[in-house]
């Protein structure tokens, strides 16, 4: 064991750690023969004394006693709250049971509301089912893209929202009975724009594009559209009216049957 | 502690009894103020009440649990207070070991003087590895316990503890000969310590040999 070797261990040995009898031997053996480690370790046991030394000057808590009461005080009054009957201490809602409830109630409630509105976002249409088509439609260049979006710029979408009261408003079902109508266009079969709710308090529309978009199936009932069965994760064609200053204002479905196809 | 946990009042009336002069003194070395200590310890047996549930017995000690929670709660009042006093003198009492002997006033002087000067150095060292000496060297915590208050390797622990007794020697020969240099005019670049090797033994006095054990 060299020098080096034995700096490692050093305070083990000063503090009297139990470092093991072979460690201990090979220990010995190098300080017999290293005076200037045997030194290191005279004063690192000084050290170690004058530390315990230390260790024993510290005093005793003065208010030792004083401080037991008082905790035992507060130690007994915990007790007592936490015997005490769960209706009598606690307020409905603080079980976790209760909290779990309350959260499923007020996801419903959410829920709900959501559906309420966005119903009141739908257009006002007595329906025809919606037919079906087996190929995509125009682009949205097509003229007929572009007479519904000046039906749209002549505030049709406006009117259909505030012309509707919510309650009468019919839920747009696609495929069943009590959908809403539909229009054609051209050779396409569309539905009326609706005004997205983050148009709401956008400036007047003054000109647009109609932007032709994939929208996943799971994002129908954003929209007030019922999911149709069928793969989860197919997509449905819309026109987006994009005003002037590149805002999204409404949308629109697009032959929302025939359309729908897996992503690919 | 599963009693303490279960509402046991006399339970945790024996671990109070037990265990407060070990979070006091740790907490008193490390700030070096009695009345935050008792702060601590109030701190620390509040937070025993409300989390003795989560104490697992398999993972270390109940001291080394506690120490843990003082450690906090001493970082956190240190964090508080910036302007705590760290060296206000606690009126330290003489070692056990020398009660009873012919007491030489002078020798006793010296060697009060000597402990204050120590507790100053003590208290001068950056917090880590002053957690680290005051856990293993002045609570004679294990190694093993010390990690687990302080949630480090059992590595970084021996590391900081050489360190913290290698910048500790350091001050301490500073100390001494800066005092040397003003109480004499001899020249002072030989730092003699004040006093002998043999008034250091009987300082140290008997059960060396269990310095490293466990914490009482």
């Amino acid at each position: 064991m060299n020098c080096r070797e034995f700096e490692a261990d050093i305070v083990d040995l000063a503090r009297g750690a139990d470092s093991g009898t072979q460690v201990a031997q090979r220990l010995g053996e190098h300080l017999e023969g290293c005076p200037g480690c045997a030194a290191r370790v005279e004063r690192e046991r000084r050290l170690t004394a004058q530390l315990k030394a230390l260790a024993s000057s510290a005093p005793e808590s003065p208010r030792a006693a004083a401080i037991e009461q008082r905790l035992l005080g507060v130690f007994a009054e915990r007790q007592a709250e936490a015997s005490r009957p769960v209706a009598a201490s606690r307020p409905v809602f603080a079980t976790r049971a209760a909290r779990r409830w309350l959260a499923v109630a007020a996801t419903l409630l959410i829920a709900t509301l959501a559906w309420l509105g966005s119903a009141r976002w739908w257009p006002a249409h007595e329906g025809q089912p919606v037919a079906t088509r087996a190929e995509l439609g125009p682009p949205a260049s097509d003229p007929a893209a572009t007479r519904a979006a000046e039906r749209v710029d002549q505030g049709t979408v406006a009117q259909a929202v505030e012309a509707r009261p919510r309650e009468q408003a019919p839920r747009a079902r696609t495929g069943r009975s009590g959908a809403p109508r539909v229009e054609r266009v051209g050779n396409e079969e569309v539905l009326r724009f609706v005004m997205l709710p983050t148009a709401v308090g956008m400036p007047g529309l003054e000109s647009g594009r109609i932007v032709r978009v994939e929208v996943p199936t799971a994002m129908l009932p954003a929209y007030g559209l019922d999911v149709m069965p069928g793969p989860a994760d197919g997509v449905v064609e819309a026109d987006v009216l994009v005003g002037q200053d590149g805002q999204a204002r409404a949308i629109r479905f697009v032959n929302l049957d025939s359309t729908q196809r897996r992503r690919q | 502690m599963r009693q303490v946990a279960a509402g046991d009042g006399p339970a945790f009336t024996e671990l109070f009894r037990r265990r407060h002069t070990v979070v006091f003194r740790f907490a008193l070395h490390m700030t070096g103020s009695v009345s935050t200590a008792e702060d601590v310890v109030q701190d620390v047996f509040l937070i025993v009440m409300r989390d003795a549930v989560r104490y697992a017995a398999g993972r270390g000690a109940v001291v080394a649990w506690l120490c843990g929670i003082a450690r906090n709660c001493v970082r956190q009042r240190m964090e508080r207070d910036r302007r705590l006093a760290p060296l206000e003198s606690w009126g330290g009492q003489e070692p056990a070991s020398d009660k009873g002997g012919p007491m030489d006033a002078l020798a006793g002087l010296l060697r009060t003087e000597r402990i204050e000067s120590l507790r100053r150095a003590v208290q001068s060292l950056p917090v880590p590895y002053r957690e680290v000496l005051v856990l293993c060297d002045l609570q004679e915590m294990t190694y093993e316990d010390a990690a687990k208050a302080l949630e480090c390797p059992v590595g970084t622990v021996r590391s900081r503890l050489h360190r913290a007794r290698g910048m500790l020697t350091a001050k301490l020969l500073a100390a001494e000969h800066s005092e040397l240099a003003s109480r004499s005019e001899t020249p002072a670049e030989n730092p003699v310590p004040a006093a002998g090797p043999s008034e250091r033994d009987r300082e140290a006095g008997p059960g060396r040999a269990d310095a490293g054990g466990y914490c009482a």
